[in-house]
């Protein structure tokens, strides 16, 4: 029997989170976040972790199977991802999904949080629609998150080789903090980007990050730094408005150069013909607009997601991971022995 | 008892070899107890580059980076000790109540052979200082500041 529909959770992290897939279509995606919706300008309580997945992940996935229009005999196989992530948090995901494979006499899918996020561009709608026609391997994936930063080289679906990663903060963590030291709350990356665009982006000098390195890793804590003692230098009554576009807009600049300059490098190095973007990060549009002028030059393809709900954490994407994994019969073959990875990577 | 030394360093590379001598010092401590290190410090003091050097002195070769968004990383480590213990990398950057630290289950990581580092652990103060009581926990207490964009200061306080 062919697997196709198959319901899968993710609690890597703040989100409890539930989809119904079928195939690659995405029948729902139910995400409840730990962090309440972003207040700009305001505190903002990340509620951990624990006690709120336990709590949200009955309702979250009665509520998928209930978009999805599906019951219980409808679905072939359960999958849980199985790192990386917080451990106590990935725990819960998988407690879960043990008992609903014994409760119901379903198989299991343990999943690998970033090979979801990386395979998030094949997903298709409810129609079936979905932005990739065929697959060109190897593909490359610039996976960009509040806790990740990579670039992984895909040769076939499965078969996986981390190129580079961040050695120090991700791409969205550095956000988050030098959004922090311009007092626009908690999260505050989404703000910068917000604010950015209306900035000129040449006002203040910051260094690139890792510019003469040759390898294909990220750094952007020295970022962070330099963004510290500029600022610094800066009396807060000269902090208004206009002065938070055009540092937002700085700032912006040079770490989405930073990531444009390792793609140029990973281009030469490993020749490719298409990208797959996965992450949160990849919200910015400045950099998505800067990785698709470096990808046209280089007659590379780009690929997104359909939609935004699949680029922060979501179960869709682990669906999608998942039903390659049903294809190549990798259930989990002991479910007692089945544990979190909360340090998974690519091999 | 109590140590208190001042140190300045130059540069990230000299924070980690700080970081390598001074839990060199401490090793055959793992052996009945849980090494704590807890670090105070603004951003971008040299906190996770101090943790680097820590890796690298237990021989741990995944990248040691910021544990901001996930909260916790973990490297389990088998040097020296045998078997293997683990290496706890906690970050309280994004916690609001010291509370919630609890739910990180700190109590369940303070083993004999297990190295845990805190950043931030100013906002962690009184639940560290409920979960660590009459345990067998050696806790080094590192503040971190910055001289200019090169240099850190680093206070480091050894309590039993």
């Amino acid at each position: 029997m062919k697997i196709k529909t198959i319901l899968s959770i993710d609690t890597s992290c703040d989100e409890t989170a539930a989809a119904v897939t079928c195939g690659r279509c995405v029948l729902s995606n139910v995400v409840y976040s730990q962090i309440k919706t972003h207040q700009p300008w305001g505190g903002v309580v990340p509620n951990l972790a624990r006690r709120e997945h336990q709590k949200k992940i009955g309702p979250v996935i009665e509520k998928a199977l209930k978009q999805a229009k599906v019951n219980w005999p409808d679905i072939q196989t359960i999958a849980a991802t199985q790192g990386p992530g917080l451990s106590i948090a990935l725990g819960i995901g998988i407690k879960k999904a043990k008992e609903l494979s014994q409760k119901y006499n379903k198989p299991l899918l343990a999943i690998n949080h970033m090979e979801g996020h990386f395979l998030s561009p094949l997903a298709l709608d409810n129609k079936g629609q979905g932005p990739i026609n065929k697959i060109k391997f190897p593909v490359l994936g610039l996976l960009v998150s509040g806790g990740h930063t990579q670039l992984v080289l895909m040769k076939k679906i499965g078969k996986y080789r981390l190129l580079g990663q961040t050695l120090d903060d991700a791409a969205g963590e550095a956000f988050d903090k030098v959004a922090k030291m311009l007092d626009l709350g908690y999260p505050g990356g989404p703000v910068i980007s917000k604010l950015a665009p209306q900035g000129n982006p040449l006002k203040y000098d910051l260094p690139i990050p890792m510019a003469r390195n040759q390898s294909l890793n990220f750094s952007f804590s020295g970022l962070k730094t330099a963004c510290l003692y500029k600022l610094k230098k800066i009396p807060d009554k000269q902090k208004n408005k206009r002065f938070l576009q055009d540092f937002s807009a700085s700032f912006q600049r040079v770490l989405v150069h930073s990531i444009i300059l390792k793609l140029q490098l990973a281009i030469r190095k490993h020749p490719f013909k298409q990208v797959f973007l996965g992450g949160g990060v990849i919200n910015n549009q400045h950099l998505v607009n800067e990785v698709k002028k470096t990808a046209k030059i280089n007659k590379i393809q780009v690929f997104l997601p359909y939609s935004q709900e699949l680029l922060t954490d979501n179960a869709a994407m682990i669906g999608i991971a998942a039903f390659y994994k049903a294809q190549r019969k990798e259930f989990v073959k002991n479910i007692d022995e089945l544990d979190r990875k909360p340090n998974l990577c690519f091999s | 008892m109590e140590v208190r030394k001042t140190i300045a360093t130059n540069s990230p590379q000299e924070t980690q070899q700080l970081a390598q001598k001074l839990i060199a010092k401490h090793l055959d401590e793992l052996k009945s107890k849980c090494l704590i290190f807890a670090l105070e410090g603004e951003l971008g003091s040299g906190k996770t580059q101090f943790v680097k050097g820590l890796g690298k002195a237990l021989k741990i070769k995944q990248t040691i980076r910021s544990p901001t968004f996930t909260l916790v990383h973990e490297h389990p480590f088998g040097y020296p000790a045998s078997p293997k213990g683990m290496f706890y990398h906690v970050d309280a950057w994004r916690l609001s109540y010291p509370q919630e630290f609890l739910d990180l289950r700190l109590d369940k990581m303070i083993q004999p052979g297990n190295v845990i580092t805190i950043e931030w652990a100013d906002k962690a103060k009184s639940t560290l200082e409920k979960v660590t009581k009459g345990k067998k926990v050696k806790i080094i207490k590192l503040k971190f500041s910055h001289l200019n964009p090169k240099q850190r200061k680093i206070k480091i306080t050894n309590e039993d």
